[in-house]
């Protein structure tokens, strides 16, 4: 029985790095879109490098051994990992000149400081000079000046220079300034990059000196947050001076343009102390994540997604409260096909209505400007008791998020900074009104956050209900976020770290028994991850036990699809597509019950030991339904879908021949823009007379 | 009624509970249902005082407790402490640091209105549940951390209550205490103790057949199987988790049971009360109601009134449980009653006079019932010590300052007055010996009316005119003893009212 299989983890990270890289090899995606997808590929790859590959260095053989039970030695997981980076950012690089060069075709044109015409060069000096000369900051580096402490994943260009024979070499990192230089032309799309536009003028920096060569590079350090908050009393000013650390953590990977000199390279090479074998000569740009914006250039149309403007649904009726469209049914809000208004009216409406007494929320990434944060603050200007959970544990999001928790407290909020140990990841807003007919409670529920920009990018399920019995729970969670309660039992929902784990197994158990009884059995989870031991170990006993299993896996997976006497009732598929897919979707037959619940936890470890986590029912037929239809369309993908295969690559759906494609996207946002559509008419007749009141 | 929003608070042993909740005219609804992990019993029960760290605790939470009232706009805000409050030797320091940081006054309960809160909570609940109790006898067993509270009704009525010193947590303390270093043999201390209780009370209670046992207790309640609001559970079913459970220590309680830990300490001896009581008692059944002591707090402070025949009830149930002590302490049931109608007849008919009111008249039927109480001890000074009996019985819903008042009112049913020398009279608040007097003065007749014990009165009649009381008297003995009695015992009535009292025989 124990002859479990898993894949390790980071390898199967990769592996959906891969397929994000995929999007960007795809021909038939549009081009500035596999740009951006390049874009993509460079920030999670600098990301795991930073987090993952950061942790399994750092770690003790003990601490290697509790991370990855069942694999090889630690310096034979880097090596592997290492190589499939190469191999991948080879592909990206590869790619990127391709599309470069097509993206040329169509006019946007991209300069280096080898190939700018000349006629630019006036216009360039009067802008390196009036804008860039006065903040670089040249840091020479000799005996009584020692190599600088660079930030994590700037950019800096390292010059070699000469006087009186003797060789001098600074260092002088980029400034925070537009990574792609706009030219003046009128016909084209013409920029330099940055590192080149300061490369031309670079002797204007160095008088006295001869410049010999220069070459661009980049240093990625560990970024891991190792805050010893049992001993620190206030979260926030602990997680303020971690946040100064985090820049200068030991360097992992060092990234070096790959025309750079050898002397270059050997200098670099003495003074940082990078992870052995993770120097990367790059043949191009360093850090393509800069153009992750590039979809938001002007223009051209036929080089971007068409746009799909979010529908608002049909029951968001601008006459109607939120609350009474809540009380009148349960409400689901499927992002980013509909649209996010909904849940921002729900808190302004909550932040102007005299009846509401509180209002509760959990914050974890929020934009900026977010219109909830200003509708909390009005909230508690004009003494609604506000409570916040602010999340500062957001990765790399702590510093926008102690800014905004900041403003929060200002206004009167009550602030509550997150837990000691446990990372608040779930999502609810809980309004409290005084109703003529007393107290009522609305509550908002999520698989993804408070942010409107997410909102038109990630997939996400939010629900809206007036049920009392989600009332008392949200209530209770509250209470125990916000230390008021020890946990109390809950109606309907189920809560990590408590018993979020317990649950799932037992709903897997149940379809167990069920199959073992000869009856009908069937899972289906759409999740980011799949890592989670336990669990596997479970989906695998069910497997063998004969229930059917299907798995939508965006990201990691460490369940082994496909095994003979282990595995064979599990099929695992990944869709990576325009949107992100976030939301997670369980579904069990219970004996026809059909249970659906939504959840903001993912089957790993961190979301089921050390996050506050949420599951919850949705019981409503009508919306069951919904998302019955919307799990059959996420299968059905043959277009953006990939299925693993046991040896732990993906495969793409092949398509039959008179078989028509389904790319589950594009077919739900035709599904709701249809079904608002014709509801909408039926609701809103086009021509309505105007009665006379007195009629 | 008026729409109103107000939260209890219940300071107990092991935790700080409250409970916000909405009244309205269609009933209570529970908005908020928080409890908070203190160690209050740890520290009385084991030190004697409360600690500074735990003072603060409170404090800190209490105030958090506020906050959260006023995201319901909470109108009132209601706290209770119960016995480790209550015992511990630093109470007055507890509570005023309470009062001072966070402006909430606590009230002490004392174990006799936990049981009254406990039984109203429980007929609220059973009523709503609609259960047939229907010529039943049944038993509500309250496990606190502090005691135990027993009861044993017959359809609502209450035929018995005690107190024991048994709470959950407490005997873990006290095992603590005695046996400083050794964990070993608690589960052997512990069955001694359960059962040198029981036997105590087997020899108390009225021996009844009893149909169901309702077993109130935080601990029993995080039982996984325990799911709906009221739940059957077996005894055997206690006995096998008992098996299991009773070598687990804190930690083990907790991962492997999902016991919280602030009930870890007091789960093994919760289960093993339970578990003796079951055998005890035999029950049809044992159930596990979901109700707590702030749900009959909040029914005593905002329904009770409306109740119209509250008193009526408390006569009843103070009626039944004299008349058990009585039977127990083998006294003359006859004279009692009797001199119980009497005194009631009296005490209707010069309402005029004494001006008291329902709940007085329940003083009275205790004290008029039990005044003789004292002559199972001895007859000599027998009125002394049906004082000190009474003073140290435990009587469903009334207080001990009520107990005193009522002791008081038996011990001058014959001879002195009160005095300002008798320091237990004088320690009575002024009102209460008003009180004292009055009713004291009418038992006094009363008694003297069935002076020979042969209740040959029986029936009388009152008419007053402005100075004079004329006591017509129904009887077809003659009543020499009775009268020779009366002039003597009506003094006091007559000092204290400036009246005459006059007897007659009544012509029929």
């Amino acid at each position: 029985m124990e002859h479990f299989k898993f894949f390790n983890r980071e390898i199967s990270w990769l592996e959906f790095n891969f397929r994000v890289l995929e999007e960007a090899l795809d021909k038939e995606v549009p081009l500035l879109e596999r740009l951006k997808f390049l874009a993509i590929f460079s920030s999670n790859l600098d990301e795991f490098i930073m987090v993952r590959i950061a942790r399994i260095i750092r770690s003790t053989q003990e601490e290697y051994k509790k991370f990855y039970p069942t694999d090889h030695s630690k310096e034979s997981l880097l090596t592997a990992l290492k190589d499939r980076i190469l191999e991948l950012v080879e592909m990206q690089y590869n790619c990127f000149k391709e599309i470069i060069n097509e993206v040329e075709n169509k006019g946007i044109i991209i300069h280096n400081s080898e190939n700018i015409p000349e006629r630019y060069k006036n216009f360039l000096k009067e802008l390196f000079l009036e804008k860039l000369f006065l903040i670089l900051t040249p840091m020479a580096i000799d005996q009584s000046r020692p190599f600088p402490s660079l930030l994590s994943k700037s950019l800096n260009l390292l010059v070699k220079l000469k006087k009186d024979n003797e060789y001098l070499f600074a260092v002088l990192p980029l400034p925070n300034y537009d990574r792609l230089i706009k030219l003046p032309d009128r016909a084209n799309d013409r920029y330099i990059y940055l590192e080149d536009l300061i490369k031309l003028f670079i002797q204007q920096l160095f008088i006295g000196y001869e410049v010999i060569s220069t070459c661009s590079f980049r240093i990625t350090r560990d970024a891991e947050l190792t805050i010893d908050e049992e001993d620190s009393i206030d979260l926030l000013s602990a997680i303020e001076n971690q946040l100064k650390q985090r820049a200068r953590g030991n360097p992992i990977r060092l990234e070096i343009e790959k025309s750079a000199s050898d002397d270059l390279i050997d200098f670099l090479n003495s003074r940082i102390k990078y992870q052995n074998g993770f120097l990367f000569k790059i043949d191009g740009p360093l850090d393509l994540s800069s153009f992750i914006n590039i979809t938001q250039i002007k223009g051209y149309d036929s080089l971007k997604n068409i746009v799909l403007e979010p529908v608002k649904p049909v029951w968001f009726d601008k006459r109607k409260s939120m609350f009474d469209i809540i009380k009148e049914r349960d409400r689901l809000l499927h992002l980013p096909f509909e649209s996010f208004d909904p849940v921002i009216r729900f808190i302004e409406e909550a932040s102007n209505d005299p009846k509401v007494l509180a209002i509760k929320i959990t914050l974890y990434r929020t934009s900026s400007n977010s219109p909830i944060i200003k509708a909390l603050k009005k909230a508690a200007e004009s003494k609604k008791q506000v409570t916040a959970l602010v999340e500062l544990k957001a990765k790399f999001d702590e510093e926008r998020n102690i800014n905004w928790a900041k403003l929060l407290d200002e206004a009167g909020c009550h602030v509550v900074y997150g837990l000691v140990g446990l990372k608040i990841h779930c999502k609810m807003a809980l309004v409290i009104r005084e109703e003529d007919d007393g107290i009522k409670q609305y509550i908002h529920l999520s698989t993804g956050n408070y942010n409107e920009n997410t909102a038109r990018i990630y997939t996400d399920i939010g629900f809206f209900t007036a049920n009392s019995q989600f009332g008392r729970d949200v209530s209770s969670i509250f209470n125990m976020l916000t230390g008021y309660s020890e946990p109390i039992r809950w109606n309907k929902l189920s809560c990590a770290p408590l018993e979020l784990r317990d649950f799932f197994l037992t709903r897997i158990n149940i379809e167990i028994e069920n199959s073992k009884k000869g009856g009908i059995s069937k899972i289906i989870a759409k999740i980011n991850s799949l890592i989670d031991i336990d669990i596997i170990k479970a989906l695998y006993k069910a497997s063998i036990a004969g229930v059917e299993i299907t798995l939508i896996v965006r990201g990691m997976c460490s369940l082994v699809p496909g095994i003979k006497n282990l595995s064979a009732n599990i099929k695992v598929i990944s869709i990576v597509d325009r949107f992100l897919e976030h939301s997670r979707i369980f579904y069990f037959y219970d004996s026809g019950e059909e249970a659906i619940y939504l959840s903001s936890a993912d089957w790993m470890e961190r979301n089921l030991d050390s996050r506050v986590e949420i599951a919850f029912p949705i019981e409503d037929k009508e919306l069951k339904e919904e998302l019955k239809r919307y799990l059959s369309c996420l299968i059905n993908d043959n277009k953006k879908a990939r299925i693993l295969l046991t040896n732990g690559r993906y495969k793409r759906a092949i398509l039959d021949k008179d078989k028509k494609t389904h790319r589950c996207q594009i077919d739900y946002f035709e599904y709701i823009y249809n079904k608002n559509k014709i509801e909408d008419a039926k609701t809103h007749p086009l021509f309505i007379p105007e009665m006379n009141p007195e009629e | 009624m008026e729409k109103n929003v107000v939260a209890i608070i219940d300071i107990g042993s092991s935790s700080i509970k409250m409970k916000i909740y909405e009244i309205s005219s269609s009933g209570i609804k529970v908005l908020e249902d928080v409890r908070q992990h203190v160690t209050l019993g740890n520290d009385s029960f084991y030190e004697g005082s409360i600690s500074r760290k735990s003072i603060n605790d409170c404090v800190t939470i209490l105030k958090r407790y506020k906050r959260l009232c006023s995201d319901y706009n909470t109108k009132e805000i209601s706290a209770f402490a119960t016995t480790a409050v209550r015992e511990a030797t630093n109470v007055d320091i507890f509570l005023d640091n309470i009062y001072r940081h966070t402006d909430i006054e606590v009230i002490l309960l004392d174990s006799e209105q936990e049981t009254e809160f406990i039984y109203r909570s429980m007929i609220d609940f059973l009523i709503k549940k609609d259960f047939n109790l229907n010529q039943k006898i049944w038993a509500i067993l309250e496990i606190g951390a502090g005691n135990i509270n027993f009861m044993l009704l017959e359809e609502r009525c209450i035929l018995y209550s005690k107190s024991l010193p048994l709470g959950a947590l407490k005997m873990k303390q006290l095992f603590k205490k005695i046996y400083k270093y050794s964990e070993q043999n608690f589960l052997i201390f512990l069955k001694s103790m359960i059962n040198s209780e029981i036997s105590n009370l087997k020899r108390d209670m009225p021996d009844l057949k009893i149909e169901h046992l309702f077993i109130i207790a935080t601990e029993i309640s995080q039982l996984k199987f325990i799911k709906n609001e009221l739940e059957v559970v077996s005894k055997k079913q206690l006995k096998k988790i008992y098996s299991r459970i009773k070598e687990y220590n804190e930690e083990e309680l907790n991962e492997k049971f999902k016991i919280p830990y602030d009930l870890t300490d007091s789960f093994i001896p919760s289960m093993k009360i339970s578990i003796e009581f079951a055998d005890f008692l035999k029950p049809k059944d044992i159930l596990i109601p979901k109700i707590s002591l702030t749900d009959g707090i909040v029914y005593h402070l905002y329904f009770m009134q409306e109740e119209a025949d509250y008193y009526e009830k408390l006569e009843k149930q103070l009626m039944i449980n004299a008349t058990n002590i009585g039977r127990s302490l083998n006294f003359d049931e006859e004279h009692a009653v009797k001199v119980m109608q009497l005194s009631l007849k009296l005490f209707e008919e010069t309402k005029q006079l004494h001006r008291l009111g329902k709940l007085e008249r329940c003083y009275l039927v205790v004290a008029s019932l039990l005044h003789d109480i004292g002559a199972s001890i001895s007859y000599r000074s027998h009125h002394k010590h049906s004082y000190y009996i009474i003073k140290s019985l435990n009587f469903f819903a009334l207080t001990k300052e009520q107990e005193e008042l009522i002791a008081n009112i038996a011990r001058y049913h014959r001879k002195s007055e009160p005095k300002t020398s008798h320091s237990e009279y004088m320690n009575l608040k002024l009102y209460d010996r008003i009180t004292v007097l009055k009713l004291a003065s009418i038992l006094r007749i009363a008694d003297s009316l069935d002076n020979s014990h042969q209740q040959i009165v029986e029936d009388i009649e009152v008419d007053i005119d402005s100075d004079n009381i004329l006591i017509k008297i129904k009887t077809d003995e003659n009543f020499f003893a009775e009268l020779f009695s009366f002039e003597y015992k009506k003094r006091l009535f007559e000092d204290f009212f400036g009246v005459k009292v006059e007897l007659k025989k009544m012509h029929l």
